[in-house]
């Protein structure tokens, strides 16, 4: 009796470990999927932050282009059309007394010159026309006879530039414009070098430069720090693109690369 | 043997067809080495069941088989988790020696080929449930999948803990019963039986629910 007694409570011990392997699963698969969602939902608001962050980023930077194009327009066209306006009038007055003079207006037209190219210059940083037309290493060359601080010379293994798109290739323009007129105010080079080739993941700047320089840390902190509009705007530009900057030192050299997946490319 | 212990003997030498049938549905994107140890498995599930068969039949004959039989399966199943846990290789492949010394020395100086493999079976069943348990503790870290079921190991594993589980404790019992009565001690046949068939119920569900998964 005590030995059947003892078998059924083998046989009931046994039953209940059977079910016992078969809820640990079930609570498993439970627990499981139920995690499974919090990552993925954590994962999801990540990704939206980051997007909402690269928005943000986006938005700020029209906001300060915006701001730098009106105050452009205050301080270089402004106060000349001003004076074009007194200048016209003063001539008016001068018409209706009888003598005006030809050389009064040659020096108008000059004035009106100036005006023109200050306004095509604002126009060119806006947007760069001359970029999308003539192509980004036309375009960079074009703006390394205009300066005399260093010598620029622009290397380019790219065969093509028909592959990039007119985003593409102005932001590209814009970025190296914001590190080139960095490097004329902060790092005092005499030689800059800029490369352009197509790698395997994208498309490859590479500037190299012999001035004082900056390391990857002070770029990351510079920008946080909000320091520097043209930084911000690289920052922004590079968001846009899924791109990225390092920046590096070799043989004496300040090296700062710059990234854009060509993936973007395709998709645009 | 019994009409009723015949049937789920039956039952059970032929539900690893169910899984090699199943077989065919395995997800193209497995690797070669889970499409292996998913057509070994029914395999061994089979001799398993022939062995045992045969041990009713005539005992003394089979010991040589099982210990034969317990080598090659422990070696199969760690071929798998060797390939499940990638990471740790090396230490999988210490284990297979470790084994492989603990089943050749009971074939040879313990009791010897003439008695059952108590301890080389009793290493292999802690072993291979222990591991399976590993994959749930490492899947639930991981979180690879968003749906584990989708996950054909899943299946492979949870076939093993409950297996292996299963005949693990009436193993630790079976002496006991024994010991009762004789006749009573074919109670832990059905046991074998009934989980050999959930094991393989186990796996061919696996196979069929992770057919189109893309992982």
């Amino acid at each position: 009796m005590v030995n059947e007694t003892n078998l059924i409570l083998v046989v009931l011990a046994g039953s209940l470990f059977m079910f016992l392997l078969v809820l640990v699963v079930v609570i498993f698969v439970v627990t499981y999927i139920k995690r499974a969602r919090i990552k993925e939902s954590n994962y999801l608001l990540e990704l939206k932050n980051k997007d909402l962050e690269s928005l943000r980023e986006v938005i700020k930077a029209q906001e300060e282009e915006r701001g730098r194009l009106a105050e452009s327009l205050h301080d270089e066209i402004g106060p000349l059309l001003t004076v074009l306006k007194l200048n016209v009038s003063k001539h008016m007055r001068a018409l209706e007394r009888g003598y005006l003079m030809k050389e009064d207006l040659d020096a108008e037209r000059e004035f009106i010159d100036d005006i023109i190219s200050n306004t095509r210059s604002i126009s060119h940083q806006l947007k760069p026309h001359f970029i999308v037309n003539n192509g980004l290493i036309h375009g960079l060359r074009h703006f390394g006879e205009s300066i005399s601080s260093f010598y620029l010379t622009v290397h380019s293994q790219l065969h093509s530039e028909e592959s990039l798109n007119s985003q593409v290739v102005s932001n590209c323009y814009l970025i190296l414009l914001e590190i080139l007129n960095n490097l004329m105010k902060h790092d005092q080079p005499i030689k800059v070098d800029i490369y352009l080739d197509y790698v395997s993941n994208g498309l490859q700047l590479v500037i190299k430069h012999d001035g004082i320089g900056m390391t990857m840390q002070e770029f990351t902190e510079r920008v946080e720090a909000k320091k520097g509009l043209g930084l911000s705007s690289i920052q922004s530009r590079l968001l846009v693109l899924d791109g990225s900057i390092q920046f590096s030192r070799e043989e004496k050299k300040h090296v700062t690369h710059i990234l854009i997946p060509l993936a973007y490319d395709k998709q645009n | 043997m019994n009409t009723t212990l015949y049937i789920f003997y039956y039952l059970s030498v032929f539900s690893p067809l169910l899984t090699i049938c199943s077989f065919f549905f395995i997800n193209k994107s497995c690797s070669k080495t889970t499409k292996r140890v998913v057509l070994l498995l029914p395999v061994l599930s089979l001799l398993s069941d022939l062995t045992s068969g045969f041990i009713v039949e005539d005992e003394s004959s089979m010991y040589i088989t099982l210990h034969l039989y317990t080598l090659f399966t422990g070696l199969v199943y760690l071929m798998y988790f060797t390939h499940v846990y990638g990471r740790w290789r090396n230490y999988f492949l210490a284990l297979i020696f470790i084994f492989s010394t603990i089943c050749i020395s009971e074939f040879f100086y313990r009791e010897g080929y003439q008695h059952i493999n108590v301890v080389s079976n009793t290493v292999l069943s802690i072993m291979v449930f222990v591991l399976a348990f590993f994959y749930f503790f490492k899947a639930i870290n991981e979180l690879k999948y968003p749906r584990i079921t989708d996950d054909i190991h899943f299946y492979i594993n949870f076939a093993f803990l409950f297996y292996f589980g299963t005949t693990f404790f009436f193993a630790l019992f079976e002496a006991y019963i024994r010991s009762i009565d004789v006749e009573i001690s074919d109670y832990s046949y059905y046991v074998l039986f009934i989980s050999n068939i959930l094991y393989n119920l186990i796996l061919s569900s696996g196979l069929w629910l992770t057919r189109r998964t893309s992982y």
